[in-house]
């Protein structure tokens, strides 16, 4: 408690009025009833002294819980719930709402409640090369411990390449001559848009050399083949095959493979 | 090849035909039934073969022959299905006989060496090659009253064997060029009074 003054000098008839108030002291009382006594001394002879009783309830208010703080989940599409509580007493009404990454991050279920309840988020797969994390507040009005942030960490997509290479023979009537074919199969779960396929070639150990770029989007199905016309006759040729994003990182990367 | 042949040819039955001999001329086109499997699967079981052929005759029915024919196909490759190009010529030079069977028409027959060339332009590469090989024909003619114009029907074959063509780039060492033929022709009489 904090009084007005806690002194002064009145005159014969005179009055004066002292203000109890709480302080700051107050918002960390637990609930419950808190009592005390102001005294008034009269210094100059002692007439009147008397005392006043004050006292303070402190009631049980509503404390926002949401657990938990984090939710990692994969790269493919789904839902993860968070849950919402009052620890504190009282009523509490609350809702959710996405306040970063709502591209891809959104609340399926559960954006409002009264006290307790699940609070169910919805994500669409990561088309990136990258992790990435949305933010879902939760406020309740009144409510110790409100807002509450949480986030879902989303975990980086990635394209996985596999390349088998066979060396050939054309014929056409007089002429043959051999080429390269390259079966390359591809394992995207999460639907990564991958801008560009660029085929390195080494030919007779000369070090790796851009033989071909593909757009992404020219080639399609989980397997694919392209030709390397033509071959020298006794010279070796390795292949790798790397998948690159808008930005030109490399999101996935084969095997060498040699014929 | 086809200078050392076509020159001397030409030549020779100018002279015998400006000495008041009887020189038959003659365009023609027709299919050819190339030999070679490997160009047939290629550019397929037939060729067409636009000839010209000359003979001059010599005595009575015997006749100085002389012809080229170019049959050119293109085709696509078995596995990559790219575009490929070949063609088989033929310079020839021989003998003939041709018998009057009536007024208006006439038999021929005739044979002698053929000078044979092939191309092919596929897979990024081009291969030549040349071979000395021979022809032969029969046909039947049917001339003009006067008889200065015929239209004939030839049947024939011609054959030669180009050998060292180089690895790796040619894969058969040795190829067969030509086959049997058949064409139809028309033909002029010229230098002639009869």
């Amino acid at each position: 408690m904090t009084l007005s003054s806690s002194s002064g000098t009145l005159g014969a008839g005179a009055t004066a009025t002292v203000t109890v108030s709480i302080n700051a002291g107050a918002n960390v009382l637990a609930a419950g009833t808190y009592s005390d006594t102001v005294s008034f001394t009269n210094t100059t002879n002692g007439n009147g002294t008397a005392t006043r009783s004050v006292s303070l309830t402190v009631s049980a208010s509503p404390v926002l819980s949401v657990t938990p703080d984090n939710r990692d989940v994969g790269v493919a599409a789904g839902t993860t719930t968070f849950e919402v509580a009052n620890s504190g007493a009282g009523t509490m009404d609350w809702s959710a709402a996405v306040i970063a990454g709502g591209e891809w991050l959104f609340i399926q279920s559960g954006a409002s409640g009264t006290n307790g309840g699940t609070v169910t988020v919805g994500f669409t797969s990561n088309q990136t090369a990258w992790p990435r994390q949305g933010i879902v507040r939760v406020s309740a009005a009144g409510a110790a411990g409100s807002p509450k942030y949480v986030t879902v960490t989303q975990a980086s997509g990635s394209v996985s390449l596999g390349l088998i290479g066979q060396r050939l023979v054309e014929k056409a009537w007089i002429i043959q001559r051999e080429y390269g074919k390259l079966t390359v199969t591809v394992d995207n779960p999460a639907s990564i848009v991958v801008d560009t396929y660029v085929i390195y070639r080494n030919a007779g150990g000369q070090g790796y050399q851009i033989l071909q770029q593909l757009g992404g989007s020219s080639v399609s199905g989980v397997q694919w083949t392209d030709i390397d016309a033509f071959l020298e006759p006794g010279t070796s040729y390795t292949y790798k095959i790397v998948a690159v994003d808008a930005l030109g990182n490399i999101i996935g990367e084969s095997n060498e493979i040699s014929i | 090849m086809k200078k050392t042949l076509i020159v001397p040819a030409v030549l020779l039955l100018l002279t015998m035909a400006s000495a008041e001999s009887r020189l038959f001329v003659s365009v023609g086109a027709g299919f050819m039934r190339p030999t070679d499997p490997g160009f047939r699967q290629i550019y397929g079981n037939q060729a067409l073969l636009p000839e010209v052929a000359a003979a001059v005759r010599l005595y009575k029915g015997l006749c100085l022959t002389a012809g080229v024919g170019r049959a050119s196909e293109e085709g696509m490759t078995p596995e990559l299905g790219l575009m490929t190009k070949a063609r088989q010529e033929y310079v020839s030079v021989g003998l003939g006989y041709m018998l009057r069977i009536s007024q208006g028409l006439c038999a021929d027959a005739n044979a002698g060496i053929a000078g044979m060339s092939c191309h092919e332009e596929a897979l990024g590469a081009i291969v030549k090659g040349h071979g000395l090989g021979y022809k032969g024909e029969l046909g039947i003619l049917l001339m003009e009253e006067d008889g200065r114009a015929f239209i004939g029907l030839r049947l024939g074959y011609i054959s030669a064997r180009v050998s060292g063509l180089e690895p790796p780039i040619a894969g058969p060492l040795s190829i067969k060029l030509g086959g049997p033929k058949i064409s139809l022709c028309f033909g002029l009489q010229l230098f002639g009074n009869d």
